[in-house]
């Protein structure tokens, strides 16, 4: 069943960035993840301040050599996800529409970021124990090759579909979408499906999220049960 | 006007799904068609296979040590590549060398074999962890174990260990490939392609060692090993151009690395493995199916202290296997042949130390008609010995 296995996931038609588009991408993905780092930490000052520090920590991040802060985070972390620069960019745009961003702001509350969220979390630790050789077969491996994309894309689609009525057409799964069609575009940020998806520090940040929410849940209902 | 115009095409679920299944087989249909054809089953290529055919013996032929790099103490880790038939030199050798293993100011070293002289050339460094750094767009800690390949067009590419965060556990593989328009060692020098992509964990911590198998259509098969408190091996396959098209897991186990390659056959290949338990033995693990799938084999008889192996099939019946033989040192390196790698016979004692003595990580290359082995002496040089197949020899 493991040669079998083995067979079926096995990739060997990998197709990977050129040298040029991977230095660009490792560059210009952490200056947007900084960007919305800065741009988080500064709230509380007028939103022109912090997109001010916003651009001038990404300029930062885009120029060569030990100067900027992606040539550290690079050599410690390599580069963010797709999705992870998908998310830091639509935080700046947030930011920058201000107010009128109140209903995209709910939406972060909502159920299918919580799936979505459910989905990533699963996925990270898949890929973690398949690091650590847990798994019979090679899950990482199976990321250079079609058959990965397939599964990311049904899942996506099914999942897009389903949520019909209750979510906008431009919701968490059509960002998914978009990521992975950037990936087949671009092949960022290194020819496999799942370094796209979810890098390590997103993985722990969604952990992060899903254990600060599980914690307020509960302490809704003890209260609720208190004053009842 | 597009918004309105997208929020009634995805209303319903039925909409979304006929736009759905356009735009995903459209997305399919594009990562297919840019992506390179999948490549043919692999099948190694024998670097000498008429030597089946000629019965005979290994004899010395030359030994020494390859120069060092002026004012460098310390050397360790030596590959060798064989070079064209048309080119002034046999074979390159680089190394690592600095201070001592892990200092910063650790390069990497190469030296060719004239043929024209009979002799090693003046050694010079050829890479270094800030030019690496530069080209790849973030910091490199340290630089360690080299492999270099020769692809069809005559470009050396090198496959250097470089550290982030975290010593060896942090280390990655970078490939770097020859941009000079020559090969020959004066003007040698290197652009980087790409830190390899083998690990989710911030693509951490694999390692290169050993040398790479050649196959028939051009491309090779380069053994590598994930080292994180576990170790397994890993094979990377790569095209002719030398891109990188997979890998697969070679063992269930998690205690063995740097594999190196022996072919037994054009598709039966054989993994022999460095083991870290104490009282190890050489570990195995063969494939039937040209590197498609891995199985597990019993350990040699042959003690491993922890230590490096390098091995190479020839020609079919003849494999070559360069290892420290004593359990508990790497005082003794022997030279040993087998018809199918499960038997080795002593051909030679390379050296035989005693006390702090360390003779260890070899590195071994059939050119020119002849076995080459290079192996690390003391830490502070790289010694090599040169071996002649003798027709018709005991």
């Amino acid at each position: 069943m493991t040669d079998y296995l083995n067979f079926l996931l096995h990739t060997n038609a990998a197709s990977l960035p050129s040298p040029a588009s991977g230095y660009g991408y490792l560059h210009g993905a952490w200056a947007v993840v900084m960007a919305a780092a800065v741009a988080w930490l500064a709230q509380g000052v007028s939103v022109r301040v912090r997109m001010g520090l916003a651009g001038a920590v990404a300029v930062l991040n885009m120029l060569p050599g030990p100067v900027a802060p992606a040539y550290w985070l690079g050599l410690a972390f390599q580069a963010p996800s797709l999705l992870s620069a998908g998310l830091a960019l639509a935080y700046l745009v947030a930011v920058w529409r201000g107010p009128a961003l109140g209903p995209w702001r709910g939406a972060l509350a909502g159920t299918r970021w919580s799936v979505l969220g459910g989905v990533g979390v699963a996925l990270g630790w898949v890929l973690l124990l398949d690091t650590l050789a847990w798994w019979p077969v090679s899950v990482y491996a199976w990321g250079f090759g079609t058959s990965a994309v397939a599964v990311v894309l049904v899942v996506a689609l099914l999942a897009w579909v389903v949520s019909a009525g209750r979510e906008p057409a431009c919701g968490p799964w059509a960002g998914v979408l978009g990521v992975l069609a950037l990936f087949v575009l671009t092949r960022w940020p290194n020819g496999n499906v799942w370094d796209a998806l979810l890098d390590p520090w997103l993985w722990a940040g969604l952990q992060g999220v899903g254990a600060f929410r599980a914690l307020r849940w509960v302490w809704r209902r003890g209260s609720a049960a208190t004053h009842a | 006007m597009l918004k309105p115009l997208l929020t009634e095409l995805c209303r319903s679920p039925a909409r979304r799904l006929l736009l759905g299944l356009g735009l995903g087989a459209a997305l399919l249909g594009l990562d297919v068609g840019l992506r390179p054809d999948a490549p043919a089953p692999a099948q190694a290529a024998w670097p000498a296979p008429m030597l089946a055919l000629a019965p005979g013996a290994l004899g010395l032929h030359a030994q020494g040590a390859i120069p060092m790099p002026p004012d460098t103490p310390a050397a360790h880790a030596s590959t060798l590549v064989a070079m064209a038939p048309s080119d002034a030199a046999a074979v390159t050798a680089f190394w690592f060398a600095g201070q001592r293993e892990s200092a910063p100011d650790v390069q990497i070293a190469a030296s060719q074999f004239d043929r024209a002289t009979q002799q090693w050339t003046p050694a010079r460094f050829v890479v270094n962890r800030f030019e690496v750094g530069a080209q790849l767009g973030f910091g490199v800690r340290r630089l360690g174990n080299p492999v270099a390949w020769v692809d069809p067009q005559g470009r050396i590419h090198l496959f250097v260990v470089a550290t982030g965060l975290g010593g060896w556990a942090a280390a990655r593989i970078v490939h770097l490939r020859q941009s000079s328009a020559s090969t020959a060692l004066a003007g040698l020098s290197f652009e980087v392609l790409r830190a390899l992509p083998l690990s989710w964990l911030w693509n951490t911590s694999f390692l290169v060692r050993t040398a790479p198998l050649a196959l028939q259509d051009g491309g090779m098969v380069l053994p590598v090993h994930f080292e994180l408190g576990i170790k397994y091996p890993v094979a990377l396959r790569f095209d002719a151009q030398g891109n990188m098209l997979g890998m697969v897991r070679m063992s269930r186990r998690l205690h063995i690395l740097q594999p190196t390659l022996l072919m037994a056959s054009d598709t039966h290949w054989l993994a022999l493995m460095r083991d870290q338990r104490p009282q190890g033995k050489i570990t195995a693990a063969q494939s039937l199916d040209g590197g498609q799938s891995w199985a597990d084999l019993p350990d040699l008889a042959l003690a491993n202290p922890d230590a490096s192996i390098a091995g190479v099939g020839v020609a079919p019946g003849h494999m070559w296997m360069a290892y420290n033989s004593s359990p508990h040192s790497r005082q003794v390196l022997d030279l040993s042949h087998a018809a199918d790698a499960r038997q080795w016979a002593l051909t030679r004692r390379l050296e035989a130390g005693s006390g702090e003595d360390e003779f260890s990580y070899p590195a071994v290359l059939w050119a020119d008609d002849s076995l080459w082995v290079s192996y690390t002496d003391q830490r502070e040089r790289i010694a090599w010995q040169r071996f002649v197949w003798q027709p018709n020899a005991p």
